[in-house]
C-alpha cells in the first residue's frame, strides 16, 4: 500500500515538473532550452512512479512484502513537528532559546529521564556550541529576544 | 615517482597533515559509533570544510572516509553492530571470535588488514590515476555526459535494494538539481519567487538531513542493539597460523576490493561482501565460515579498505563519483570552485598529488591509532546515544545556518531528514538522491554543450568512437538491469507457486 501511494506521488511530482518545464522552454536540438533536462527527469519520475504503483498495484510478493505498513509512534511525530518548527522561529526566538527547546525534545524522545536533567544538559551544549560558534569563529546565529 | 614526491611534500608542509590527522581520528570515531557513518560525518563537516583550502579539505573528507573503515570493524567485533555499512560482514565472524575469547587477534587483523589493502589500493592508485586521467582528456562534453550517465546506471545497477526504488531516489535527485538558474541562459527554474531557491538546492542541507538527522529519526524508531563481549584485550598481535591462513583472503580482498571499488556504485559494501563469498566459496572449510575464522575477519576488512582507495580513480581522474560519500566530495570540491577530472592533474598538481600521498600517511596513521589506542575507543561506545543523537542534531542545525546565515537552509534540511527517515522505513535508499543531485547539474551542462557542439545531431554519439562505447555500456548496463528485475520477478512467482 506504501509503496502504491509513493509511486502515485512520484507521478504526480514528475507530470507537474514536466508540465511545468513546457513553459521554460525545450529548445531544439541544436540549441536545447532551460526546460530540456526538467523535462526528462519530471518524464522519468513520472514513469519510474508508475511502475512502482503498478508493480504495487499487481501486487507481486515482493511488492508485497515492502509495502508494509510504516509505523509513526507519537514521539516520533513530535520530533518531526519541533525539527520542522525550530527554523520557522529561528530567527524571532533566537538561538540560545529555540536550540535548548529542540535539544530538550529530542532528549525526551530517545530517554526517559527526569526533565530538569534533560535541561541541563541541552542548556550546557547550547551554550559551549554559542561560545565555540558565535563568540570564537565568529559565525553569526540569531539573537532573537535574547539580548546577547 | 617525483609527483609523488611532490605529494609527500604537499602533505608533510604546513598543517595538511594535521588535517590528515584530524580526518582519520574523525573517520575512526564515526567508523566506531553505531548510527552515525561517513556520509552523516562528511555531511556534518562540509560547511567547515569551506574555510579552508580545497587541498586540505579533501585530505580531510578522504580521511573519514576511508578512516571510518578501519573503525566500523571495532564494533562489529566486539557489539556485533556494524559501525557502518561496509563492516556488515565482519560481524559474522568478528563477533564469534570476541565470543570465542579472540577478540585482540580479531581487532588486530581487522587493523593489519585495512592498512595492508589501504596501501596496496594507494599503491595502484598512484599508477593508475594519471594514466586514466591522460585518456579522460580524449573526452568531450558528448563523452562527459555519457560516462556520467554510465556511472549513474552502473549505481542503480548496484544498489542493494530495488532498482527501480534506486531509480526513483536518483530521478528525484535529478529534479532537484535542476532548481534554481539554468546553468546556460540563467532562467529561474522552480523557484516560486523564492530567493533562498535561485541557488537551487543545496548539497550541503540535504546530505546532512538525510544522512544525519534521517539517521537520527530512524534510531529513535529502532534503536541499535548492543550486545557487548565482555573480553580482555590481551594481545592484539594475530598468531603465525592467523597470517597463515590470512595471508590469500588479504590479497583477493585487496585486488578484488579495489577493482569493484572503481567501478561506479560499487563501493566498499558490495566489495566486502563479494569477497567473503569469495572466500567462503575457495575455502576448505567453509561450514567454519561465520563460526568465527581469521578469514572471515580479515578478507572483508581487506576488501572494504581497497574499495574505499579505489573509489578516488573515478573522482580524481574524471570527475566521476563512484558512491555517495565520494558525492559529497565531489560537491566539497566543486564548491570551492575546483573540477575533479581530467585536468585536475595538471591545474590542481598539490591537490592531485597531495591527497594521493595523504592517503600513504594516513593509512599509517590509522595503524597506529587503532592499534595500541583500541582499548581507548571502545570506551567510547558507552557515550548514550541520545546524547550523541543531540549533538548532530545541534552540529547539523548551526552547519545548515551558517551556510548563508538562512533559516530555510536549517528548514530544507529538516525537510530531508523527514524525508530520509521515511524513505529508509519504505526501502527507499537516500544516495542514489545525493548522486543525482550532484550529477544532474553536470550532466545537463555536458548534454547541453554536447549537443551544442554536434550541432544537434544526435547521430553524433555514434559518430565520435569513445562516445558510440560508452553508448553501448550504457545500453548493456539498462538492458542487463531490466533483464535483472525480470529474472527477481519471475524467481518471486515461481517460489509463491504461481
Amino acid at each position: 500500500m506504501a509503496d502504491r501511494w509513493a509511486g502515485m506521488a512520484f507521478v504526480l511530482v514528475g507530470l507537474a515538473q514536466a508540465g511545468a518545464s513546457l513553459s521554460l522552454g525545450l529548445g531544439t536540438a541544436r540549441e536545447p532550452g532551460a526546460g530540456l533536462l526538467p523535462f526528462l527527469t519530471g518524464g522519468l519520475l513520472g514513469t519510474l512512479g508508475l511502475a512502482l504503483a503498478l508493480r504495487s498495484w499487481r501486487g507481486t510478493p515482493g511488492a508485497r512484502r515492502e509495502a508494509t505498513a510504516s509505523p509513526f509512534p507519537t514521539r516520533l511525530m513530535f520530533v518531526a513537528g519541533t525539527l520542522l518548527t525550530y527554523p520557522l522561529l529561528l530567527e524571532r526566538g533566537g538561538f540560545l532559546f529555540m536550540t535548548t527547546i529542540l535539544l530538550v525534545a529530542i532528549l525526551r524522545a530517545f530517554s526517559g529521564a527526569r526533565l530538569g536533567r534533560h535541561v541541563g544538559v541541552a542548556a550546557i551544549l547550547v551554550l559551549a556550541s554559542y561560545l565555540v560558534f558565535s563568540r570564537w569563529l565568529g559565525v553569526p546565529l540569531p539573537r532573537g529576544f535574547v539580548p546577547f | 615517482m617525483v609527483p609523488l614526491l611532490y605529494g609527500f611534500g604537499v602533505i608533510l608542509s604546513g598543517t595538511n597533515l594535521l588535517y590528515c590527522f584530524l580526518g582519520v581520528l574523525l573517520g575512526t570515531l564515526v567508523g566506531l559509533l553505531p548510527g552515525l557513518g561517513p556520509a552523516a560525518a562528511i555531511s556534518l563537516l562540509l560547511p567547515t570544510t569551506f574555510a579552508l583550502e580545497p587541498t586540505a579539505a579533501l585530505i580531510m573528507l578522504a580521511g573519514i572516509y576511508y578512516g571510518a573503515m578501519y573503525g566500523g570493524s571495532t564494533t562489529s567485533i566486539l557489539v556485533n553492530v556494524p559501525g557502518e555499512a561496509a563492516s556488515v560482514v565482519t560481524c559474522l565472524d568478528g563477533y564469534e571470535l570476541a565470543r570465542k575469547g579472540r577478540a585482540g587477534p580479531a581487532l588486530g587483523m581487522a587493523a593489519f588488514a585495512s592498512f595492508i589493502a589501504g596501501t596496496l589500493g594507494v599503491v595502484a592508485l598512484t599508477f593508475v590515476a594519471p594514466p586514466m586521467a591522460r585518456f579522460a582528456l580524449r573526452f568531450g562534453p558528448p563523452e562527459y555526459f555519457l560516462l556520467l550517465l554510465l556511472g549513474l546506471s552502473l549505481v542503480l545497477h548496484l544498489s542493494g535494494g530495488s532498482m527501480l526504488k534506486a531509480g526513483l531516489m536518483a530521478a528525484m535527485g535529478l529534479s532537484l538539481g535542476t532548481i534554481g538558474l539554468d546553468p546556460m541562459t540563467g532562467a529561474q527554474r522552480f523557484t516560486f519567487g523564492s530567493i533562498t531557491l535561485l541557488d537551487g538546492i543545496g548539497l550541503v542541507p540535504v546530505a546532512m538531513g538525510l544522512f544525519g538527522v534521517g539517521e537520527i529519526l530512524t534510531n529513535l524508531v529502532d534503536p541499535p542493539r548492543m550486545e557487548r563481549v565482555e573480553t580482555r584485550l590481551r594481545s592484539l598481535l594475530p598468531t603465525r597460523q592467523d597470517w597463515r591462513d590470512s595471508r590469500g583472503p588479504l590479497a583477493r580482498g585487496s585486488i578484488l576490493g579495489f577493482l569493484v571499488g572503481v567501478l561506479p556504485g560499487g563501493g566498499a559494501v558490495v566489495a566486502s561482501f563479494l569477497t567473503y563469498a569469495l572466500e567462503r566459496r575457495l575455502s576448505k572449510h567453509p561450514e567454519a565460515f561465520g563460526k568465527g575464522v581469521i578469514e572471515g575477519v580479515a578478507a572483508p576488512e581487506a576488501a572494504n579498505n581497497a574499495a574505499a582507495t579505489g573509489a578516488f580513480v573515478p573522482l580524481l581522474t574524471m570527475g566521476i563519483p563512484a558512491n555517495a560519500v565520494i558525492a559529497l566530495m565531489l560537491g566539497a570540491l566543486l564548491i570551492q570552485g575546483v573540477t575533479p577530472g581530467p585536468l585536475l592533474m595538471a591545474q590542481h598538481p598539490q591537490l592531485f598529488w597531495g591527497v594521493i600521498a595523504s592517503m600513504y600517511v594516513g593509512n599509517i596513521m590509522l595503524l597506529v591509532l587503532n592499534l595500541p589506542l583500541v582499548g581507548l575507543f571502545v570506551q567510547l561506545l558507552k557515550v548514550p546515544y541520545p546524547l550523541l543523537a543531540t549533538i548532530v542534531v545541534l552540529s547539523s542545525a548551526i552547519g545548515a545556518y551558517s551556510l548563508n546565515n538562512n533559516p530555510y537552509d536549517v528548514l530544507i534540511m529538516m525537510a530531508m531528514g523527514i524525508l530520509g527517515y521515511l524513505c529508509r522505513r519504505s526501502g527507499f535508499e537516500p544516495a542514489p538522491l545525493v548522486l543525482g543531485l550532484v550529477l544532474g547539474p553536470l550532466m545537463e551542462v555536458a548534454l547541453r554543450q554536447g549537443l551544442l557542439i554536434m550541432e544537434g545531431e544526435l547521430l553524433g554519439f555514434i559518430r565520435r568512437p569513445i562516445s558510440f562505447v560508452l553508448l553501448l555500456m550504457v545500453g548493456f548496463v539498462v538492458c542487463s538491469g531490466l533483464a535483472r528485475i525480470a529474472w527477481a520477478r519471475r524467481k518471486r512467482l515461481d517460489t509463491a507457486g504461481m
